[in-house]
């Protein structure tokens, strides 16, 4: 009898235990994970824009100096667009987790053009669709990932004439407020 | 001649009621007038704005995003037309869309307040 109680009582804790445990982990939407990847990237891009290449910069105190080739200039510092490279170039070597880079149809540098089917048609997409974003997934060896593509816009004076007047642009009549090309994220599922 | 008649009256009756169905019953002059403006003014923001807008670009508030708008808004409408028509903190002037007229931008302008009364 006492045997039996005692088979009741462990299953009945069993039991509760398990209503204790923490639910079962379905993890983050890989959509909601690569936007709020894009929102900190955006705010950090925005941020260096605003308060050192704008503040620090000609337009401000002109005590730095940014443009393409800066490493050549005394107080020269990055572009915002290349700011944003570096910490791509950063997070690959710290992480496989995630990967993002800077693209576009049209790129000044060759390697900044879309390698796999998916980025192309992302980028064809937020070009075509101004405001929008692209998802999707790809498999690349054995490995499926979520794509996603943001725009990338011009934002300044500084974007299109630096690009418009490139010798290795592809594209020399860039305006304001246009897609350049596209930040493209991208996770294993 | 009768038959006529009562063909063109019933003629009449029939218009006005399906044009009666054109619009909601409830909807006067005014609001009509004021949602037409406003259709205008998202086609405006689509072709114009929204590559900014939509998704916060080089800091643009984000339309309908309550945080980004509610301290913006208390400025005032004339504030931010003047904002966005001259240009402000890192938007150039009209986001750099100079074809816009002032009168398109104020309309704009007003689409983003009537949108956070929406979310």
């Amino acid at each position: 009898m006492k045997k039996r109680v005692m088979t009741a009582a462990i299953a009945a804790l069993t039991l509760g235990m398990t209503g204790c445990g923490e639910p079962e982990s379905k993890g983050i939407d890989p959509k909601i994970y690569t936007d709020s990847l894009f929102a900190v990237m955006k705010a950090d891009r925005t941020n260096y824009t605003k308060l050192v290449v704008k503040r620090l910069g000609p337009a401000g105190a002109d005590v730095i100096k940014p443009a393409e080739h800066w490493k050549d200039l005394d107080n020269g510092t990055l572009l915002p667009a290349q700011m944003f490279r570096a910490g791509a170039e950063a997070v690959a070597e710290m992480t496989d987790d995630f990967t993002y880079s800077l693209q576009s149809i049209w790129p000044i540098n060759s390697q900044n053009a879309p390698k796999t089917p998916m980025e192309k048609e992302g980028l064809e997409y937020i070009g075509a669709n101004p405001g929008e974003n692209f998802y999707g997934e790809e498999t690349l060896g054995d490995t499926t990932y979520f794509t996603a593509v943001y725009p990338d816009v011009a934002v300044s004076d500084a974007c299109t004439v630096c690009h418009n007047e490139h010798k290795d642009s592809p594209k020399t009549d860039f305006q304001l407020g246009e897609i350049m090309g596209g930040v493209v994220i991208r996770v294993p599922l | 001649m009768c038959t006529n008649r009562t063909q063109f009256l019933l003629l009449i009756v029939m218009l006005a009621v399906s044009l009666n169905g054109c619009s909601p019953p409830s909807e006067n002059h005014q609001e009509a007038a004021v949602r037409s403006d406003m259709e205008v003014a998202e086609a405006l923001y689509k072709k114009n704005c929204k590559v900014c807008h939509a998704q916060g670009i080089n800091g643009a508030p984000i339309v309908g995003n309550q945080k980004m708008w509610t301290g913006r808004a208390e400025q005032g409408i004339d504030v931010l037309v003047d904002h966005a028509i001259n240009g402000f903190g890192l938007m150039p002037p009209k986001g750099g869309k100079s074809h816009v007229t002032d009168e398109e931008v104020r309309l704009i302008v007003e689409y983003y307040l009537e949108q956070l009364k929406k979310s």
